[in-house]
């Protein structure tokens, strides 16, 4: 006569549970690296959202200034004082800006001429950018010239 | 046998409880993964119609140019009197227009149906304003520009009420 063999009921248990235990251990380390991978791709996703609105908000204050300027006359002065008290009306607080103005005399249209003013720091590669060009003419020479701005906000780290 | 049949729906009533639970925790998550990519969208998308707003308020004086004095047989609303300056007439006019015929102004904007408010200020003070408030969730374009000669900005707001 075959006799089927005897398994104590603690032994059978101890065994189903341990594989219980062990397979809660997976799904729970699953869940968890589910959620922090899930919330690690959302803040970046969101900070992606910020940079994006705050690089077109820099662009559009780069290049009104930069048209504000033009169309006040202040770029023509070429005075350092009164492009920087223009800029500043025009910038907030917690906004970095630079102007470099080249002139380009003819026939070679070389830089001959440079004002820099505002921050004296590089302005970072984020920092947005606005060009215009615009020509004095004085009795009958016309003079060119390319006025560059460049808007950043401080990084806060 | 009693004590295996015990053990055995123990063990079915955890299993069921851990189902329900990883259920729950997979509708949670897709409920909220499906509100944020909403919410992006939308942020996205009241970003590019602030934008396009204040590019038309700001550069373009309006159809007719002289809409100011019928607003209501204007087909496109600009706020333009010279580079970079905006009309303090057309302003009053648009701000009576959004006080008279709100839905009007919203599909002359072109504001895809959102709500929006326009602010001006100077110095951070309001000077002028047309539109409706926002209760939340509002995206601004801020554009600076020049308001009876002096400097001035312009706030676009899009909002979703």
């Amino acid at each position: 006569m075959k006799t089927r063999p005897r398994h104590s009921m603690s032994g059978y248990t101890h065994r189903k549970t341990r594989g219980f235990v062990l397979s809660l251990d997976v799904l729970l380390a699953f869940i968890i690296v589910l959620t922090i991978l899930s919330s690690t791709n959302q803040m970046m996703q969101d900070s992606d959202l910020t940079k994006t609105r705050e690089a077109v908000a820099m662009s559009n204050k780069a290049n009104d200034a930069m048209s504000i300027l033009l169309k006040k006359g202040t770029l023509e002065t070429l005075n350092q004082g009164m492009l920087n008290q223009e800029l500043q009306g025009i910038m907030d607080s917690s906004d970095n800006w630079r102007l470099i103005i080249s002139q380009h005399q003819p026939p070679n249209f070389e830089a001959s001429f440079r004002l820099e003013t505002g921050q004296a720091t590089t302005p970072p590669s984020t920092s947005a950018s606005a060009t215009r060009t615009f020509i004095i003419t004085t009795n009958t020479t016309d003079t060119y010239y390319t006025a560059q701005l460049r808007v950043w906000k401080t990084e806060i780290q | 046998m009693k004590s295996k049949g015990q053990a055995l729906s123990v063990e079915l009533t955890a299993t069921s409880l851990i189902f329900i639970f990883l259920l729950s925790a997979i509708y949670v998550s897709w409920n909220n993964t499906a509100l944020s990519l909403d919410e992006r969208y939308l942020e996205t998308k009241f970003l590019s119609i602030s934008n396009q707003v204040a590019e038309q308020l700001i550069s373009n004086q309006g159809l007719p140019t002289d809409w100011q004095d019928n607003p209501e047989n204007a087909t496109l609303i600009g706020l333009n009197k010279n580079f970079q300056e905006i009309s303090r007439e057309k302003l009053l006019a648009l701000i009576a227009f959004a006080n008279n015929d709100y839905p009007a102004t919203k599909e002359l904007l072109n504001t895809q149906g959102f709500d929006y408010i326009l602010t001006v200020r100077r110095q951070g003070a309001i000077i002028a304003q047309a539109g409706r408030p926002a209760g939340h969730d509002i995206i601004v374009t801020r554009r600076t520009i020049i308001y009876e000669n002096a400097t001035a900005t312009l706030d676009v707001g899009i909002h979703s009420s």
